[in-house]
């Protein structure tokens, strides 16, 4: 019987803590985008101010922003976590994801 | 006949012992899983504030631009072409890479989350960090 009972708590656990999580990844991801756009657009409004021609500021902020982009997506935190993973001690997921 | 009785008990005995051991297992890691969680719940949105703050925050940001548009504002003032200065500034912003930036700041991050310095391994197994450091203070 309390075998069951934490077989339970521990499914009931993963499905809530897992969703929960999930939840604050993407609301972090979300809110990290609406800042790095802040920051591309001050970086461009600066560049611009100190002369810099508005195709080439456009072309320079692109190359600014496109790192943090990559990386706010679910995909690019896996590849973070993954590169953090030194010793390989994170099983792959199934499909290579 | 006395040894072959015990044998006879002790195999249930050991079941039992065993059951239980696994239900205390089980019992460990369901109390266990909820800190877990919320101890990730906690270090994830800060891990990823962190990360873009450090570099892309608009005050970041702005002091970033301000250096490379600085660079260039100095080069036109030095009387170089503005096409000359211009492929200059190119290069030199090229020359920052951003992406390098990005992994640099998200392995201090990992490190501050975590609490302790993660050591990279390195090709030979009797490099000793400790003994090179010491030779540089």
């Amino acid at each position: 019987m309390g075998t069951a009972r934490s077989i339970a708590s521990i499914t009931g656990s993963a499905i809530g803590g897992g969703s929960k999580l999930l939840f604050k990844l993407w609301w972090s991801l979300r809110q990290g985008r609406n800042d790095v756009k802040k920051g591309a657009k001050e970086f461009y409004k600066t560049l611009r101010e100190n002369g810099i021609p508005q195709e080439d500021a456009k072309q320079i902020s692109i190359a600014f922003v496109k790192p943090a982009w990559e990386l706010l997506s679910i995909r690019g935190i896996m590849r973070m976590v993954r590169e953090l993973d030194e010793d390989n001690e994170i099983p792959m997921m199934p499909f290579g994801f | 006949m006395k040894i072959n009785l015990s044998d006879e008990f002790s195999e249930p005995k050991k079941k039992t012992r065993l059951e239980k051991s696994e239900a205390e297992e089980l019992k460990e890691i369901a109390g266990a899983l909820p800190e877990l969680f919320s101890a990730l719940n906690d270090a994830i949105p800060k891990l990823i504030s962190g990360l873009i703050g450090s570099v892309y925050s608009p005050e970041a940001a702005g002091n970033m631009a301000a250096g490379i548009g600085k660079f260039y504002s100095n080069l036109i003032a030095e009387g170089i072409p503005e096409e000359v200065a211009l492929d200059m500034t190119k290069k030199f912003v090229g020359a920052l890479d951003f992406s390098k930036l990005m992994s640099m700041v998200s392995d201090e991050t990992s490190i501050e989350i975590s609490g302790k310095k993660k050591r990279k391994r390195r090709g030979s197994d009797n490099y000793d960090d400790d003994e090179d450091d010491e030779e540089f203070e």
